[in-house]
Parts: structure tokens; sequence; C-alpha cells
């Protein structure tokens, strides 16, 4: 294996420790805001808040083992190198945190900021350097795919966070992710019964309804060639319309309650659940469907053994795409349909109107976990009844 | 004949979908109607009343079909007659012993008899009392105008001018008191102000008599054909009628008696229920069972009471229709129309307003585009920068793509209204501004784009990649002259799911800001003022324009990537 | 004597597979090409023929040993464009015409602007596609598409063309009309051709010098001069010469397996 160092200075991790470096001895927080006229003569530097003179020295040493970097090898290296570096970001936000809790509540200053900005700087560059080394066994190979992901979540926490915190925005205007954590701590209760509402009772059971229906829909129109030519266009101009334009008029006809958004979720969900098995059911190989016809088998056999196994794949790609498009359907059709104040939706729009966003965000967390969930929960049936569905792999190059 | 196997199904197909919207129809339709249909409060009203005697012989009074002679009770004055009478068939003997039936009295007198003068005078006012030619009851209704005297007015139109007039007591003449002008009545002199304060309103206008007499003033009678030479005419002076008797033991003890024709309506301040000659208030009895017609009295009535009504409203029968599926047609598109009803609605819709107003439908459709096709260029200008950048730079792909596609399953349209706010706070005008709407379809068309995008300036055949290392050229080389021929049959399907995802963002954020533009405020609008053709129309509307807009990337597919002949 | 346009000295080729044992794919191969010559690549699949020529022409890294290329390493002859490499699928592309098609590399390697378009017609007109310049690549049959690809990688004049299998998906008829071309393209450019092939007749019938190589791992079993009368014709096929040599070749094939 080459012994290049893992840490040989490339331009992005040399700046960001430059950076570091001038950051620690510069201002880091005004004192308040109400002193916007002279901010610098009024703000403070990393040695004068009090109890956080340890963070200097962290990171300090921190910079020296970066810096260094021959000792180990270059793959340990480059990991310890990331988690040191989003280590020091974090440890700035806390010192950040700390000046808050000490009443210097202005302006976060440009030492804070260079601190920040170099800690991620050194991050994105051994990040890349990882992800482009030329790789030979599974280890690295597996590291250069699963880092660079990993690492962007932290980074834009920080980010968020810092820029919320550091510019003093208010949370009328932006939440930060600590507004939104405390809010998921706090009205989980509300949000899961929302979550319930929405997802059990109208997702959910829209999403049945109309996975049978197209089921059976499918069925028959795979079955004849009339149906089939006069549906086929049809269906594949109903996925270009936005369904949920309909959300108004089923309010109407089925009563602002669950039912209209229940009926908004199997409509969305019928349609590429239609396209999807007809597919599945037609679309087989005129040699398979010659293997058959020489056992001379009737057409229901060839329904049972040929066709119908071979849509299940398609049956569940549908399914895991219509997962997601039924959640988010609903949530608009609450948008739209002005109902009883219950259900993410709901949730959403009214804590957008009246300016609480951390409420907004949290619903939107638990709406995308459930999202995640329910595509999950599809895709393990789907590697349940029909394993054998290949996904295709495109070669990187 | 190619042509003509893909068409025909397809009618077949649209003309089956259109005819379900009927039964679907019906279907939502028939829970309302029934409760519509069996709802008594839903229902006309129909006043039972105690009738006067419609024919008067020497000694029987018939009071006509409606009278239930096995249940009732002859009232006199507010009495009921204890003895005396008998019920026959087809009506009550009065014995001649019965002295306090004088029941009629003489006539209106001051007035010919011969056969021409139809006018009469009555000493006593008695505009209520039943009038009887012959021993047969008259008619008293009469035609008001619909114009108020205002002292200068003198045209009244009626349905027939030819009719007999009264006015002011007396009976009009023809070119003595008034003319003819078509419908209408033209007076020879105005009638003065009419004031509302007058009891006897109609009395201040011309009237057309339309039954057999009517009254032109307290004392005034005035027939619409004169009375033949020698009839009898009768005035009743004291009131006589047929009433109902309520049902119930009358023991001394029984408190609850009820109704002969149940569904009572409840609230009803006309009714009027007596116990012998005392008419009972109010307190002094309780309905208990609407739907029978039983109330219960507060005080038990003495043995041998008589118990009966001179009036009560009843719930008679469903206002909307004979049978429910009258009903199920007389819902005014609720809760979903009739195709047909769309139908109709379309023309109406398209030019209601002026296409000068924001609100005409043209001018809302073109927004609503212009917002769709930003949005949808912002996002693929960023789609293909972005893939670009995946594919020079392997490591940001390897960070970033994961995510994106991973957002896929958060929904992003939820953040909508967050971020309409949020530009509002930057003090972006939301109402004049069209960045919100293509920020925000920008911002949902990116994420299909960009994957769609880096995908296929990926899946490029590996000899071509040869052939280009062959030549030695240079990634942008590479980048330009193949990978993005390459992946344009990947950015079209990409570029249709991104074009119906602007739209969507385009009509929700239409909905959310207060800009009063575009096919989603008209949505709102309608979901506010009603009109559920109306919203159909509109869904329609979008519908028509998601097709289009894919059908354009089609076609323009198919011009700038000819060579992609697969699907 | 001049040097040889062509040499390949020592070469390994090890290819790392997914924690299996490493696969030697060429071992030890020496080899000398003159100029002019044509020379063919043949043997059962595995002998990595395709994967010495890949090597020459720097698509592949080798892993020990040397080529030279006109006494430059693969990479600075690939970077000089010293080559035209055909592979065994035209690899045209789909969205330009047959002319835009023979452009390409002279786009990609900025010839002059004024001399691209005579280049590209000449060679259309070598291989007998002076009609179909503005045809796509679909609305061709796989001969001419081949073709196509051969002018292509005439059109910036390399001194060497690197051909792997070109004719394998075509039918007798069709490769034995491309064959001659071949070698009429050859007597005209005076280019130096290495070939590789899975059919015996087609190796002698073209080449100078047949290479037969083994698998397992790959390496060069024996090299057989043919040395029939030049230029080719369609009779040189029924020499008796040829079925010798022929059966050579054939013969040497057989006896892998002992070795």
């Amino acid at each position: 294996m080459g012994a290049q160092p893992m840490t040989r200075l490339n331009a992005l991790v040399l700046v960001g420790a430059l950076c570091v470096l001038a950051g620690l001895f510069s201002p880091w927080v005004t004192i308040s805001t109400e002193n916007s006229l002279t901010p610098i003569a009024s703000s403070v530097g990393l040695e004068q808040i009090e109890n956080a003179s340890w963070a200097q020295f962290l990171l300090v040493a921190m910079l020296f083992f970066v810096l260094s970097g021959t000792l180990l090898r270059p793959l340990v290296m480059a990991l310890l190198v990331i988690l040191l570096s989003l280590g020091g970001a974090c440890i700035a936000l806390i010192v950040l945190k700390y000046a808050r809790a000490q009443g210097l509540t202005g302006l976060a200053q440009y030492g804070f900021w260079l601190v920040l900005v170099g800690e991620l700087l050194i991050t994105m560059g051994v990040v890349g350097r990882l992800a482009t080394m030329p790789s030979s066994d599974r280890v690295t190979q597996a590291l250069q795919k699963y880092i660079p992901p990993m690492v962007v979540p932290p980074i834009i926490f920080l980010i968020w966070e810092s820029v919320i915190d550091g510019l003093r925005v208010p949370m009328a205007f932006f939440p930060s992710i600590s507004d939104i954590l405390s809010v998921l701590l706090t009205s989980s209760a509300v949000l899961w019964k929302d979550s319930l509402h929405t997802f059990f009772q109208q997702m959910f059971f829209g999403y049945v309804l109309g996975a049978l229906v197209g089921l059976g829909l499918a069925m028959m129109i795979a079955l004849s060639p009339f149906l089939r030519r006069g549906f086929l266009p049809l269906a594949t101009a109903f996925s270009s319309i936005p369904v949920v334009g309909l959300a108004p008029v089923l309010g109407r006809a089925f009563g602002i309650d669950w039912e209209s958004k229940a009926v908004v979720a199997a409509i969305v969900t019928f349609f590429p659940i239609v396209i999807n098995v007809v597919q599945g059911l037609t679309a087989v190989q005129s040699l398979q469907m010659d293997l058959m016809q020489s056992y001379a088998a009737n057409r229901w056999e060839i329904f049972r053994k040929l066709r119908f196994p071979h849509a299940l794949p398609y049956f569940f790609s549908a399914l895991k795409i219509t997962s997601i498009v039924s959640l988010i359907s609903v949530i608009v059709a609450e948008f739209l349909i002005p109902g009883p104040p219950q259900g993410l939706g709901q949730r959403i729009s009214l804590s957008a109107r009246s300016g609480r966003y951390d409420i907004t965000f949290a619903a939107i967390a638990f709406a995308s976990v459930f999202g995640i969930l329910f595509y999950s929960l599809m895709a393990l049936l789907e590697r349940v009844f029909a394993p054998w569905h290949s996904s295709s792999r495109t070669k990187k190059k | 004949m190619g042509r003509f196997k893909t068409v025909v199904p397809l009618v077949v197909v649209l003309l089956v979908l259109f005819l379900l919207g009927y039964p679907i129809a019906f279907l939502l339709a028939y829970p309302q109607a029934k409760n519509r249909f069996e709802d008594p409060t839903q229902w006309t009203q129909r006043t039972i009343y105690a009738l006067p005697p419609v024919m008067l012989a020497s000694s029987q009074l018939q009071f006509g079909s409606e009278a239930d002679l096995q249940n009732g009770l002859l009232i006199h004055d507010d009495t009921p007659v204890k003895f005396g009478y008998q019920v026959e068939d087809d009506g009550i003997r009065i014995s001649k012993s019965l002295s306090i039936i004088p029941l009629v009295v003489p006539t209106p007198n001051e007035g010919l008899k011969d056969g021409q003068n139809r006018v009469f005078h009555v000493s006593t006012a008695a505009p209520n009392r039943p009038v009887y030619l012959d021993g047969k009851l008259l008619k008293n209704s009469y035609e008001a105008p619909p114009e108020k005297p205002d002292s200068q007015r003198t045209v009244f139109t009626f349905s027939d001018s030819s009719g007999v007039f009264i006015f002011r007591g007396e009976w009009l003449q023809l070119s003595k008191d008034y003319t003819l002008n078509g419908d209408s009545l033209v007076l020879h002199e105005p009638p003065p102000l009419w004031l509302e304060l007058r009891s006897e309103p109609d009395w201040a206008r011309p009237l057309r008599i339309t039954g057999d007499y009517a009254w032109a003033n307290d004392e005034t009678l005035v027939f619409r054909e004169p009375p033949p030479a020698h009839s009898e005419l009768l005035l009743a002076e004291s009131l006589i009628f047929w009433a109902e008797r309520l049902q119930g033991s009358n023991d001394g003890v029984n408190r609850l008696f009820s109704f002969r024709h149940g569904k009572i309506v409840v609230n009803d301040p006309l009714r009027q229920i007596y116990v012998n000659d005392q008419l009972l208030s109010e307190d002094a009895y309780q309905v208990v069972d609407f739907a029978r017609g039983t109330i219960l009295l507060k005080d038990a009535p003495k043995r041998e009471s008589r118990v009966w009504t001179s009036q009560y409203a009843i719930y008679d029968r469903p206002l909307c229709g004979a049978t429910i599926w009258d009903c199920v047609l007389s819902l005014p598109q609720q809760p979903m129309p009739l195709p047909h009803q769309i139908i109709e609605r379309v023309p109406a819709f398209l030019t209601r307003y002026d296409f000068q107003s924001e609100r005409n439908v043209w001018r809302q459709i073109f927004y609503t585009m212009e917002g769709t096709l930003v949005s949808l260029l912002l996002g693929t200008f960023f789609g293909a920068l972005f893939a670009i950048l995946f594919v020079f730079y392997l490591p940001l792909e390897r960070a970033f793509l994961p995510w994106v596609i991973a957002s896929q399953t958060v929904p992003i349209i939820a953040l909508v209204p967050v971020l309409i706010l949020v530009l509002a706070n930057l003090g972006i005008p939301i109402q004049t501004s069209r960045w919100p709407t293509a920020l925000i379809g920008g911002y949902l068309s990116f994420f299909p784009i960009t994957i769609g995008l880096t995908k296929g300036l990926r899946s490029v055949d590996p000899l071509k990649l040869d052939l280009m290392q062959s030549y030695a050229a240079t990634r942008a080389q590479e980048l330009l002259k193949l990978r993005l021929f390459a992946a344009l049959p990947y950015l079209f399907p990409s570029l249709k799911i991104g074009a119906t995802v602007s739209l969507l963002g385009a009509l929700i954020s239409e909905t959310e800001t207060s800009n009063a533009k575009g096919l989603g405020f008209a949505i709102i609008g309608q979901v506010q003022a009603g009109n559920v053709a109306d919203l159909w129309v509109l869904f329609l509307i979008t519908a028509a324009m998601g097709i289009i807009i894919v059908s354009l990337l089609g076609w323009l597919e198919k011009l700038v990537a000819p060579w992609v002949r697969n699907l | 004597m001049n040097a040889p346009i062509i040499a390949v000295k020592g070469v390994h080729k090890i290819f790392k597979t997914r924690g299996n044992t490493p696969l030697s794919v060429l071992q030890d191969v020496n080899l000398s090409i003159a100029e002019g010559e044509f020379v063919t690549f043949i043997g059962p699949s595995g002998c990595g023929k395709t994967t010495l020529l890949r090597l020459i022409a720097d698509l592949e890294e080798i892993t020990s040993g040397a080529i030279d290329v006109k006494e430059k390493t693969p990479k600075q002859a690939r970077l000089d464009r010293d080559y035209g490499y055909v592979f065994q699928s035209p690899v045209l592309y789909e969205w330009r015409t047959v002319e835009q098609n023979v452009l390409l590399p002279l786009e990609v390697m900025q010839v002059p602007k004024s001399e691209r378009e005579p280049r590209a017609q000449q060679m259309l007109a070598l291989v007998g596609l002076k009609e179909f310049t503005r045809h796509y690549p679909w609305q061709l049959s796989g001969g001419m598409q081949q073709r196509v690809s051969i002018a292509r990688a005439l059109s910036f004049s390399p001194s060497i063309l690197l051909m792997d299998e070109p004719f394998g998906a075509l039918d007798e008829i069709t490769r034995e009309q491309l064959q001659l071309e071949l070698l009429n393209i050859q007597n005209t450019l005076k280019t130096s051709i290495l070939f590789v092939t899975h059919s015996i007749p087609e190796a002698v019938f073209l080449s100078t010098r047949t290479i037969v190589m083994s698998p397992r791992p790959g390496r060069i079993q024996e090299i057989i001069e043919i040395d029939l009368p030049r230029p080719r014709t369609v009779e040189t096929r029924e020499l008796s010469k040829f079925f010798e040599l022929s059966t050579r070749v054939r013969e040497s094939l057989r006896t892998m397996g002992a070795h």
C-alpha cells in the first residue's frame, strides 16, 4: 500500500488549519447586540470567556496532531482527523453557548467563525482525500462509500446551529436545531397523535384501498387488450396530473374529516399501481410465453405461474414509490381541506402561520421518519415476497 | 385502421369513466337525500284547521271530505256542543231542539239580490266569517299587486287584467275608475302613500278578486259574479266548526292525549288546544312525542271533559320530492355534481371574468404556467450544475447524492408555508414577486432532476469512454461530447417528474400567499365560495396543464434527442 | 535495422479481484513488432489478447514490465495520438451522423477546422461509405457501422491501428469483404496493424505474423510467420500454403493443454 501520509497537506487542510489558528486568538463574541455601533471594541476573545481556556488548549493540541501526521497508518489517521475536526467545530459551538450563558449575547465575531470554518475545511479536505485515494481492500472501499455521506449531516447541523445562534436569528424567523429538538422532546405526544391520525387513519387506509383496487383493475386490464389500449395512455396522462388538486372537491364530496384525505391517498396510490402491475403482467418475454405454451398450459395456469410472479417485483416497486407519494399527498391534502386541527399537515400549516417554525420542522421530522419507516417496510415485504428482483448496477466511472 | 384501433378503446374508456360519475354522484348523494327525505324537520308543513261547514241545509251541516266525523267535535263559539246532534255518514244532523245553534243569521243587508248587483254591505264587521250561497260555502280570496302605493304611482300589475277589482271599499269600474294597459291597471288617481302601520295593508292598494268574493273593507263584500236573483245568501254570525278531538281517556286522571295526525311541528306558536272552552296556555301542556303527536297536560282534565284543537301544524311531506330519488336529484350539486353539470359549467366559467381582471381564468392559467416553467428552469439549472459537479468530483457525489435521494422521502412540499413566510420576513414582496413560486418550485424539482441527470451522466457505455480516452480527451471534452448526450434519455423522464412537481409547488404556493393570482388562488376561492362544479372545472384545467406540459417535454425530447428509440 | 514500432518487454498483468486471489492475466510477455507489419493475435478465451491490446493502448495499467510504443510509454503514445482503436462493437455515438462520428476524434484532437471535413470525407470514401455521410448509425447495417468505426479510427492518420475482433459480429460474407478492404487500406496508408481474432482463416489471411497465445496465465505460445504472397487476394485462400499455415495454427491451438 502506498506510503503517502493521509494528511499530506492539501490546500484545504492547510487553509483550514490557518483559519483555526487565527481564530483562536481573535475576538469571539460581542457583549450584546445593542452595541452595534462599535462591535469590535466591545467584543470578547476566547481567553476572556470563563472556563473556556481549556478549549484553547484542546484546539491547539488537535491542530498539532493534524499537522504532524506520519505516525499512524494513513487510513486511521484520516478517520481520527475527521473526528477531531468535527469535534473541534463542536467545541467552538459549545464555547459559544457558554458565552451566551454568561451574558454575552451579542453577535458572534470572526474569531468564532474562523475556528468553525477552519475545522470544517479540514474535515472536508480530509474526506475528499479519503474518497479519492486508490483503494484495494474492502474496508477502505466501504469507508470510502459511507464516510462522506455520514459527514454531511453533522456539518449541516453545525453550520445551521452556528448561523442561527451566532447571528442571533430570532426563532420567529428560522428555528435552530436546539429549538427543534426541544419541541421534539416536549411535544412529541401531540405530534405522535397527529401522526397516528394522518398516517394510520388517513394515509394507510387510502393506500391499502388504492392498492387493492388498483391490483384488481390491473388484472382485468392485463387480460383484455382492448382495455389495455384504452387505459394505458390515460394512466400515463394521469401521472402528470397534480391529483392533490382534487382535494378540495373531495373535501366537498366526502366531508372535511378524514375520509376525503383517505380518498386522496387512494387515488394517488391507484394509478402507479395500475401502470406498474399491468406492465408486470404483460411485459413477459415472448420466449417465456413460448415455453408455457409448449407445455400446453391454459390461461389460468399461465397467469398463476408466469404472469403473476413476474408482476410481483413491479407491484412492490410501485408500492414503494406510492408509499412516499401518498404520505406527501395526504399532508398536502390537509393543507387544502380546511378540517379539524388534527394531523401533521394541519399542524405544519397552523404552526407555520403562527410563526412557530420549530413545531413545523419537528412535524416534518416526524413525517419523514414515518415515511422512511413505511418505505422500509415495503422494501422488506419486497425482499420477502419477490427476492429475485434484480436491481441495476451502474459502474462508477 | 391502426389509428382507429388505438382511438376507439380510449374513447370507450373515457366514456365509461364519464358515465361512472353518475352512479358515484348518486351514491354519495344518497345518504344526504335519505336524511332529507326522512327527517321531518325538513318537510313541508301543513296546518290542520277546524273546519267550517261547507253546506248548510235546514237541519244538516256538511263539513266536506276532510272532516273526520267520527273523531271530532262540533264547536260553537269556542265551546264544544255537548248534545243535540247526530253524526251521520255525510254530515251532522242537528236536532231542532238545539237552540244554541242559531248557526246562521241574516244576510248581508243593504244590497239588492237581483242577479246583477255584486256589492253587499253588512251591518256588523265580520271579515272572517264564512259566507254561504244557497247553503254552500264560498271562497274568499284575492290577488294583490306587487307594487306599493306611494301617492304617485297609478300603475299596478296583475296576472290577469280581466277581472273584478276592488279598492277602498268599492268595486272599481272600468274607464270610470281605471283603464287597462296590458295586464296592468291604470288608476285615474294615484292612491296615497301606503304606511306600513296600517293593520290591513292589502286594502291600501287595488285588489283583484280570485275566489268567489272578497271583502273590500270591514263592511263591504264584493262578489266576483253577482249572486243569482232569489238565491239565499247567509253570513255566519257565530263561528261554528268541526274540530278534531284529541284522543285519550277522559277519566279525570289521564293526562296523555294525542293528535290524530302525528309529526307535529316542533315550534308552532299558533297551536291551539282547548279543554272544553278553555284555551290552554303554552305552559299548561308539554309535547312528549312530536313524531306521534302525544301531549301531556299539566293538570288532568275533569271527567267527561272534551280536549280538542282548533289549529295545529304538522310536517306534511318531504320538501325535496315524493321519493328518495326525487330528493337525490334535487340536491344542488352536493356532494358531487353530475358529470353533465360539470360540462355545463365550463363555458360560463371560462368567460366569467373580464380579461382585464385578475380573476379571469386565462390570466390565472398563464400565471401558474409561467410560475411552473420558471421554477422548472431554475430547478434544471441547479440540478445540472450539481450533477456536473458530482461527475467531476466524486467525493461530492459520494457525500451528497445519498442525501438527495433520501430527501425524496421527506415531504418537502410541507415546507412551502414555511418558505413563503421566511421569504416574507426577508423582505421579499410576496404580493408582486415571482420569487416565492420560482424558488419553491425550483427547490422541489431540483431533487428528481439532480438524481436523474447524475445517473445519466454516469451511465455511459464503458467502451464509449474508452474511445474518448484513446483520443486523450480532456474531462471537459468528455463531458460535452459524450456524457451530456448520453445523459439525455435519463434527463427527460426526470424533467417530466420535475415539471409535475413544479406545477404542484406553484399551485400550493399560490394558495398560501395572499397574492390573489393564479389557479391555486382560484381553487381556494372556490373552496370558500362553493360551486362544486367550478372546483371540478378548475381541477380539470390543472390536470390539462399537467398533461400539456409533460407532452411538450415529450415533443422536446423527440426534437432534441431523436436517437432515443426505446420505451 | 529499424527500431520496432512496438516493443513489449517482460510484461505482467495481474487483476485484483474482491477477496479472492489475484488473477494473473498476462505473464512475461515479450514481443517486438516492426513498422508496417500486420500482426494477429489468436487464442482461446482468457488468454489475455484483448488485455494485451488494451495495455498497449494505455487503457489498462501494466503491473510490471514495460511497453514501448514508438519508443515512448503507452501513455505518452496515447497523448500523442499515435494509434487508433477499433472495438468489437462499432461504438458509434447514436446522436451523431456517420460523418460527425468520423469527425469526433478530429474535434477532440483539435485538428484545424479546415482540415477536418476533407479528412473525414477521404476516410469514408476509403471504406466505401461516401453516400452515407448524413445517415444515422441505426440506419446502417452491422457491417457498415463497423466500417464507419474503421474510418473513424483512421481519420487522424495514426501510424498504428489496434483492432479487437472488429469483424466478430458479422456474417462470413461481409467479413471476407471487409478483410480485403482492410488490406487495401493498409496498403494505401502503410499503417501497422495489431489485430485480435478468434478465427483461424482470418488470422492467416490477414497477417504477416500470427501470435498464438495460451491462457491461465496468458502468454505467448508460438509465433508463426505467414509468408503468403502480398498483396493478398481472393485466390490466396485457395492456395495450399494457406491450408498448411491454417493447419499449423490449429495444431498450435490444439496442443495448448499439454504445456
